[in-house]
């Protein structure tokens, strides 16, 4: 009877304890309150999630609160941040520090290589920059790959080819879908004559990512270089499909026409073709 | 008050920050320039602008920014919020003077060439003496718009939506024009190209009114009705007396 009553006090005051609990929850969110106190860790998850939900300038702010609050992991981000806003200055800086703060992590080196190699298209140097985070950790699979295409910029296709099937060889250990090796492998292959390996690559890559217009393309191409001309013309009709201002696919599907002796179908194209130039301008591959 | 807003903050200042760093490659064009700001504050202040829900949060976002940062990189593409935000406000004063702000830092800003050239044949603002210049802006904006590609990082439709936004401004200006100087049935096709193009209600008043020049008084209605359903509010105030003028017309004879 006493262990009854026991129990039935104890299971009163724990579902009051919970009812407190929602309803203080269902509080917080009705006001928008967080629940826990934003300390630099709880600023660096709020910060790092509206980055990759697109509010970039919102998590600059919030991780530029982190990094006062004294969190040195929000450099990194911060860094990234002004990546995407692309805001050089504050970049430099904040990547700076972010090495500073964790000088045996390769991450910071990776994206430092990245900026130096799209923004500043400097392929030299980022290859440096990506060699310094490979050195930290040498299964980088973005490093492995960036690297591959920084030598490819250079003219050093040797060395690039083994970046980049490293960063395959790397991907397809962890079961990681990174599309990006393979289709920079496919047009190395492609450039060097061997079609083979560039349509063995270029699968692979429109497997992992069949909605990137340049996978399509390149199959497309290649498919074309191969002499399969229906399977070319199905992948650049899909690569209109997926991006209508992609007018080198447009241009080639004509010519694929006219060789093949459609001559509407081609004239249709080419004068398609003529029309979003117009609007477009020069296309995806300028 | 003008109400209708359509996009918040312009489309092409959309497109200054389109690229994302998760995504597996970036098409950001080499040695990229682009408005670079000299604090962290400032770059907060500016991001503001993306926040505003309303014509009005936007305008006080950006005059904000503009009284705190006049020498900032971004004034141009805050003036351009504000500019459009002030417009839809129905403050057409303030709008023209942020148009011509922005074209004293870039004169072949297509956004301000345009926006000024309709500023100029507003219903409510429109004087003939004005004419001939909001016609050659339009022809500048269009001309610059010709010389424009598509963006690397940008989205095809988001860029043919404001490529067409744009040249409707442009059409609807050359339309307006023509009507005023007696060229009404390249007025009427103007702007039926610019309706056709982006279906704002001010093309399809201003196709009632040269309708109604040309005698033509079931055009003349069915525009109106058309500027009445697509809107703003301030375009169906006018499509609504012009609907009434017409019946009263009607009535007469």
């Amino acid at each position: 009877m006493q262990v009854g009553l026991f129990y039935r006090e104890r299971t009163t005051v724990f579902t009051d304890w919970l009812r407190s609990l929602l309803v203080l929850i269902c509080l917080a969110a009705a006001l928008g309150t967080p629940l826990r106190s934003e300390d630099g860790s709880d600023l660096l998850t709020l910060g790092v999630k509206q980055l990759r939900s697109g509010s970039t300038f919102a998590s600059a702010r919030t991780l530029r609160q982190a990094v006062k609050e004294g969190n040195p992991r929000a450099h990194l981000f911060l860094a990234e941040a002004y990546f995407v806003l692309n805001q050089h200055a504050l970049f430099a800086a904040e990547i700076a520090a972010a090495k500073a703060a964790a000088p045996t992590q390769a991450e910071p080196y990776y994206i430092e290589g990245r900026h130096t190699l799209l923004v500043e298209g400097n392929a030299q140097t980022a290859v440096e920059q990506f060699k310094l985070a490979l050195s930290r950790d040498p299964e980088h699979i973005k490093a492995q790959c960036y690297l591959g295409i920084a030598l490819r910029n250079l003219q050093r296709h040797a060395e690039a080819e083994e970046h980049l099937k490293t960063a395959v060889q790397l991907a397809e250990t962890v079961k990681v879908p990174f599309y990006l090796p393979y289709q920079t492998l496919a047009e190395h292959y492609l450039d060097q004559g061997n079609s083979t390996e560039s349509e063995r690559c270029i699968k692979v890559a429109v497997k992992l990512s069949p909605e990137v217009p340049l996978n399509q393309f390149l199959l497309g191409k290649i498919l074309w270089a191969r002499s399969q001309p229906a399977d070319a013309v199905a992948a650049l009709r899909s690569t209109i499909q997926l991006d209508e201002a992609f007018l080198e696919a447009r241009y080639l599907l004509a010519r694929i026409l006219e060789k093949q002796g459609d001559t509407i179908g081609s004239k249709q194209e080419f004068a398609q073709f003529q029309a979003l130039k117009e609007v477009y301008g020069a296309g995806r591959l300028r | 008050m003008r109400v209708a807003f359509v996009s918040y903050v312009p489309p092409c200042l959309g497109m200054l920050f389109c690229l994302l760093l998760h995504a597996q490659s970036i098409s950001v064009p080499s040695g990229s320039k682009g408005p670079q700001a000299k604090s962290g504050a400032e770059l907060d202040a500016f991001g503001l602008l993306y926040e505003a829900h309303t014509p009005k949060d936007s305008a006080a976002a950006a005059e904000s920014f503009l009284r705190s940062y006049p020498d900032s990189e971004f004034v141009e593409y805050a003036a351009i919020a504000a500019m459009h935000s002030h417009h839809d406000m129905g403050s057409w004063k303030r709008s023209k003077e942020l148009a011509e702000l922005v074209l004293k830092i870039d004169p072949d800003n297509v956004d301000a060439l345009l926006h000024l050239a309709r500023l100029l044949i507003d219903p409510e603002h429109e004087d003939k003496g004005n004419l001939g210049e909001a016609g050659r802006l339009a022809e500048r904006g269009l001309t610059k718009l010709k010389t424009m590609s598509i963006p690397r990082s940008a989205n095809s439709r988001d860029w043919l939506r404001t490529r067409n936004s744009f040249t409707a401004i442009g059409s609807s200006v050359r339309g307006w024009v023509c009507f005023r100087t007696g060229a009404k049935d390249r007025a009427i096709d103007y702007l039926k190209e610019a309706a056709r193009l982006d279906p704002q209600g001010e093309y399809f008043y201003r196709l009632s009114l040269v309708a109604e020049a040309k005698r033509d008084v079931k055009g003349s209605r069915d525009w109106a009705s058309q500027a009445i359903q697509a809107g703003p509010e301030w375009i169906g105030v006018l499509a609504r007396r012009q609907l009434a003028a017409l019946e009263a017309s009607c009535d007469d004879r």
